[in-house]
């Protein structure tokens, strides 16, 4: 019976989320702007291949970026009045934060797959191996949103929610591998940059980008960090927010 | 006194009101959250993101072009955030009713909004148009350095209350708010992909460049890296420049004032 209910909360998320095709329209522009317009002129910039390397570290940024708006909305109802019928609701808690995780997980997959035909369609084939990137950033999203969800409850207040986590989320793509390839950060200095490397999008962009060969680097180390990291991230996290949520 | 006199003493009262007003919106946004993580994303931006990509790029002290590029772009963004908010404060939830009952032409309810604004902003980015004036080919006598903050201090302001006047108008004209979310965000997505503000024009794709040629905030970066004194040869032609930016900043209080007019004053208020 919970289950359904789950089910029906996921659903009700999904139609409050995508009931306008504001969101749809937004995620479609702007990924298709940032491959042909961004990722087109640095190649011209820098090299012919800078367009292909950045796919990836897009398709990771939106890890960081895209479970903001959902998890935020959420923070808003509980705080809200909203929160009455949240709370009221014969579920178990942890439900109402992962239908909230589902819904950035399908926001980061569009977003991630709209990217990938964008860079198909600017380099003239299409290479399926580049789906390879979205199964690292699906788990990249499902902690990130984690962690957002127990911020946001540790914080309690709407607006510094909305100002916070927008600037966390860009300082943490910006200080990452997503835009340039490690050898551009030797002006950086070495403690920042040993941060930038173990930056979990780094680590995820960084992985995809090894398995589709334009990186060179030892994978199984890189999939063990992010793998601890994340673990690290999601369980204290997540009995944070249980005992939050909890009444 | 003149009757001259008696209207401009009349619009530079509204324009107080209205700035009042819109500094009642923007107050409680601007806390020390706010400006401590604005502070942290544009250092974030220069330190490692312009550092990192200069090393990428082949074009010769791109760095310098790069870093006020990024702090305009950064204004340009912080601008337009404040302002739609402020707009949506204040012509669609629930203090719309008391705004709109106010007894203030429409216009200058826009114009206000877009100076306070503005007056409220540019005081966070003077330390960094002081230290990019002080990089500047002018800094070694402190009339030079004084001349290019108070140059892009007043460009500043006449950049937002164009682009703030183009968001009035948007938000007075249209009804339905996801419409309108939308229209702002491609608005300013659009604006900021397709400005010079990273890459300098000649590197873009021919399609692009007419977009960017026709871009507000293209011209407005390329006149503030004039002044700052970057390699001429990355840039548009100062005129040329200037020229755009002024048909913009008339064309856009243009719109302004005769849609916030139009539309606001009667039925179409929300």
């Amino acid at each position: 019976m919970a289950f359904y209910r789950i089910l029906l909360m996921t659903r009700m998320g999904f139609t409050t989320w995508f009931r306008t095709q504001e969101i749809l329209v937004r995620i479609f522009v702007s990924s298709i702007l940032y491959i042909a317009v961004f990722g087109l002129i640095f190649s011209r910039l820098s090299y012919p291949g800078y367009i292909a390397y950045i796919v990836p570290g897009a398709v990771s940024t939106y890890s960081a970026m895209l479970p903001i708006y959902p998890v935020g909305t959420l923070i808003h109802i509980a705080m809200g009045r909203g929160g009455y019928y949240a709370y009221m609701l014969p579920v178990p808690r942890w439900s109402i934060v992962a239908v909230r995780i589902i819904v950035s997980l399908v926001l980061v997959v569009i977003a991630s797959i709209n990217t990938i035909a964008s860079y198909w369609i600017l380099a003239g084939y299409p290479n399926p191996a580049l789906l390879i990137s979205i199964l690292p950033a699906i788990t990249l999203t499902i902690s990130i949103s984690l962690f957002y969800a127990s911020l946001a409850y540790i914080i309690r207040d709407v607006p510094k929610y909305f100002t916070l986590i927008p600037s966390l989320s860009t300082i943490l793509s910006i200080a990452s591998t997503a835009y340039y390839p490690p050898a551009s950060l030797s002006y950086i200095p070495s403690i920042l940059r040993e941060i930038i490397e173990i930056n979990p999008i780094s680590l995820s962009a960084d992985i995809s980008r090894i398995l589709l060969g334009v990186l060179d680097g030892e994978i199984t180390i890189k999939i063990a960090i992010l793998a601890i990291e994340l673990t690290i991230i999601s369980i204290p996290l997540s009995m944070v927010l249980a005992r939050k949520l909890e009444f | 006194m003149r009757p001259g006199d008696i209207y401009m003493a009349s619009i530079a009262r509204y324009i107080a009101r209205s700035g009042a007003l819109a500094s009642f919106f923007v107050k409680p946004i601007l806390s020390k959250t706010y400006i401590a993580s604005l502070n942290a994303v544009v250092l974030a931006q220069i330190l490692v993101f312009a550092l990192a990509l200069s090393q990428l790029v082949r074009v010769e002290e791109y760095y310098r072009y790069l870093v006020p590029g990024v702090v305009l772009l950064s204004f340009y963004t912080t601008i337009y955030s404040l302002i739609e908010e402020v707009f949506f404060f204040a012509t669609r939830a629930e203090a719309y009713l008391y705004t709109y009952i106010l007894p203030l032409p429409r216009y200058m309810l826009a114009i206000g909004f877009t100076l306070a604004v503005s007056i409220m902003c540019i005081p966070l980015y003077i330390p960094y148009i002081a230290l990019l004036a002080l990089a500047s080919p002018h800094a070694g006598s402190p009339t030079g350095v004084l001349i290019s903050i108070a140059s892009i201090a007043a460009m500043m302001t006449i950049f937002s209350i164009a682009v703030g006047g183009l968001l009035a108008s948007i938000y007075m004209s249209i009804k339905s708010n996801w419409r309108l979310l939308l229209t702002v965000f491609l608005l300013s997505d659009i604006l900021q992909r397709f400005s010079t503000a990273y890459y300098p024009l000649s590197y873009f794709p021919e399609v692009y460049r007419y977009i960017a040629l026709a871009n507000p905030v293209t011209h407005f970066i390329n006149l503030s890296l004039i002044i700052i004194g970057i390699d001429p040869t990355l840039l548009i032609d100062p005129g040329f420049s200037a020229a755009i930016l002024a048909a913009s900043v008339l064309g856009f209080s243009a719109i302004t004032i005769l849609g916030a007019q139009k539309f606001a004053e009667g039925g179409r208020l929300v």
